[in-house]
């Protein structure tokens, strides 16, 4: 469960999106760098399928105002 | 004039709150709530450092509507995020009323509940807002033809826009006034003196012109039930502004006669000396410095600006004559008497047909 | 002093001229010259303790006729607070169940010092058992039901969390029957205080049961987190529990309450510590007796 105090709503989060949030929480990276860097801790590769999985959840996150995308 | 209103009393001097006996705290929550200033009274209790010798029950109804401030000043901050995203950083926003309070950390936002973001844009940027706004998924609020033709031809801001996962209602202004009322402060003026906020592209009005605006629509708006939450800010932005600057009053004088705003002003003035005791400087207490030559009318418009501002008890009926008579007035200073005439009956028509047509009150 | 003990007169003038009385936290100033609403209120409420008239009240409630023509061809009433109209007038007859939803409408949109959960409560060995209103839980029914069997009633439809020390709250009131349940509690217990039936309210048939007396007597003990059970009433089902998971219930839970948005992290807090300091359960049933068996076993 997560309370994000900037827009006040409350999430329930699958273990993959607490990771992706826990690093984001104090680096800015790259889309692939951040995939690369999740399958590091989930111990698998970080191909294809991984990358653009990655990629879908960064875009709900960016929906939800978790995340920003930096232009 | 002295006045046994405990909630006159209190905004006058909130170190009174605890002298109050518990029959007056009664008396002043009702009070308080009415009027939209009920959290605003646990901010002048902490301010004066008194907050735990109210009483207990006094303090659980405060921290009640706290919450409820809470909620809508964390809603406008994330709506503004928002529309500063959808927009695009180059476009400058003045932040008005509320938000601006908010975002500038001035004393009225403490406590104050507000439920719409107020922005005003260049005029020349308007439509590039809108449009963005409407792209990343705000709607129209007014769908009614008419009513579309009546903002865009006479209003000083688009219809209202709202998002409707968010459900913040969004005025973009392109000016403090409608473009046909007899006051037209002109735009270019206020944008030469916003001063800007730290983040990127926001701006406030300079404090004069916040002043001003406040007063103004205090006068103008046809809604002036809460009105005493508003003359309070005035109160308050005053009392901040003038600590920090003792020439603000001249500034603000002058401002006011340059725009063409004295008249509102000087009776927003007088309301809030007479109820709220606001320690303004001679100069702004002079009928002569505003201008003003009709005794008859001056006499009049103070009266009725104070008297409907005036706090009333709960059970007390609206003085909905003068109430009246100050909304006829406040169209007749935004438009023409023609246009008026044609705009009041047909917004009473379409009152009436919507109290035929609603359905009945829910309940939980 | 109670209603019982002033006499019909003595309460009837008490009501007309303003009746200050204690729901838990929250103290209410009602006025009502409505005699047949007075009547009910005092056969619902007979040992309720009267405060003195004065003081801060947290809701001052009037259930008036309205004014205007329309009363003499159909008698209405209506509710007001602190002098606002929040609906439309109801048939004069239904006085005691506007006044009753009146308040818990009050309560829902202004006691927001609580996080206020759309709940029933009742409580056992100083833990309570929460029952989330949910549609089809039949929780009234079992609510009822409980506390015709010993359990202290906190509140039929508000579950009051006080954040700053995680307690529950209790406000003992009179428990709305609606439609069969009102003939399904009849014949659960005979002896049960029923107020008189509204028919054809908005929420169908209405009659309400009076709070145990040891409910209203100690109303201002509070409670411990105990159990959060989620209750579906299914035709013919026999008794079945089975585990919450914690997530889950925070998900309902926060859903069905009437300020979880408002209070955010507050509630969030309170909410998270609730839940984890309860047993989480969800329960299917059908028969009355075998589910408040159920209960009794849970509590140990």
């Amino acid at each position: 469960m997560l309370y994000h105090r900037g827009t006040g709503e409350t999430h329930l989060l699958d273990a993959l999106t607490v990771e992706i949030l826990d690093i984001l929480r104090s680096n800015t990276l790259s889309t692939p760098t951040l995939a690369e860097e999740l399958a590091r801790r989930c111990q698998r590769s970080a191909d294809a399928e991984w990358q653009a999985r990655i990629g879908t959840t960064l875009e709900r996150l960016e929906f939800l105002s978790l995340v920003e995308r930096q232009r | 004039m002295s006045s046994p209103d405990p909630l006159l009393t209190v905004l006058r001097e909130p170190g009174r709150m605890t002298l109050l006996s518990t029959a007056e705290w009664d008396r002043l929550l009702r009070m308080a709530r009415a009027h939209r200033l009920l959290a605003k009274l646990g901010e002048l209790a902490r301010g004066e450092g008194i907050e735990c010798r109210l009483p207990h029950r006094a303090l659980d109804n405060i921290r009640a509507a706290q919450v409820w401030v809470d909620h809508f000043q964390l809603r406008i901050r994330r709506e503004l995020r928002e529309v500063r995203r959808a927009i695009g950083s180059p476009i400058p926003l003045v932040l008005l009323k509320g938000a601006a309070y908010m975002m500038a950390g001035l004393p009225p936002a403490a406590g104050r509940s507000f439920a719409d973001l107020d922005l005003l844009v260049r005029f020349e940027d308007l439509q590039t807002v809108e449009q963005a706004m409407l792209e990343t998924g705000w709607h129209s609020q007014v769908e009614n033809e008419y009513d579309q033709r009546y903002y865009r031809q006479w209003m000083h801001e688009i219809p209202p826009l709202v998002h409707p996962l968010r459900g913040v209602e969004v005025d973009v202004h392109h000016n403090l006034l409608p473009s046909v009322g007899r006051f037209r402060p002109a735009a270019k003026a206020l944008w030469e003196r916003a001063t800007p906020l730290e983040s990127n592209g926001l701006f406030v009005l300079s404090p004069e012109d916040m002043v001003l605006h406040s007063a103004v629509h205090l006068v103008v708006s046809d809604e002036l039930r809460g009105g005493l939450r508003d003359l309070f800010d005035i109160h308050q932005l005053y009392c901040h502004f003038f600590r920090r600057d003792r020439g603000f009053p001249a500034v603000l004088l002058e401002r006011a006669r340059s725009l063409g705003l004295a008249k509102p002003l000087f009776y927003v003035l007088q309301a809030s000396h007479e109820l709220l005791h606001t320690p303004y400087e001679a100069e702004l207490l002079d009928y002569r410095n505003f201008g003003l030559r009709n005794p008859f009318q001056r006499v009049l418009m103070c009266h009725l600006v104070k008297e409907v501002l005036r706090p009333r008890p709960p059970e007390a009926a609206p003085p909905s004559f003068r109430r009246w008579l100050l909304y006829v007035r406040s169209h007749w200073i935004r438009m023409p008497p023609g246009l008026l005439l044609g705009h009041l009956t047909r917004k009473s028509v379409r009152r009436i047909r919507e109290r035929v047509e609603e359905k009945g009150g829910g309940i939980p | 002093m109670t209603p019982d003990s002033l006499g019909e007169e003595g309460f009837l003038r008490q009501v007309r001229s303003g009746l200050t009385i204690r729901f838990g936290p929250f103290r209410i100033c009602l006025r009502s010259p409505l005699l047949e609403a007075a009547r009910v209120f005092r056969r619902l409420y007979p040992d309720i303790k009267l405060e003195k008239d004065e003081g801060i009240r947290d809701f001052h409630v009037e259930v008036f006729p309205p004014s205007g023509v329309r009363r003499w061809w159909r008698p209405q009433v209506e509710f007001r607070l602190d002098g606002e109209k929040p609906f439309e007038p109801f048939p004069r007859d239904h006085a005691f169940p506007l006044f009753e939803w009146g308040l818990n409408y009050a309560i829902a949109t202004r006691a927001h010092n609580y996080c206020l959960l759309h709940s029933a409560v009742l409580e056992k060995n100083g833990r309570c058992l929460i029952l989330p209103a949910l549609p089809g839980s039949g929780k009234s029914t079992l609510c009822a039901a409980l506390m015709l069997r010993g359990w202290r009633l906190f509140s039929d439809e508000f579950g009051i969390l006080q954040p700053e020390t995680g307690r529950m709250l209790p406000m003992p009131r009179a428990i709305p029957l609606k439609n069969r349940s009102i003939e399904v509690i009849r014949r659960f217990e005979p002896g049960a205080l029923l107020g008189p039936l509204f028919p054809k309210t908005r929420k169908g048939d209405v009659a309400h049961l009076a709070p145990s007396r040891s409910s209203l007597e100690r109303q201002g003990e509070e409670g411990k987190a105990g159990w959060i059970v989620f209750p579906r009433f299914v035709p013919g089902s026999s008794t079945l529990v089975s585990s919450v998971s914690g997530s889950e219930a925070f998900v309902r839970l926060s859903n069905n309450s009437f300020n979880y948005h408002l209070l955010g992290e507050i509630a969030f807090r309170a909410l998270t510590d609730l839940v984890r300091e309860s047993e989480c359960h969800a329960l299917r049933y059908s028969d009355l007796d075998e589910a408040v068996a159920m209960f009794d076993r849970m509590v140990g």
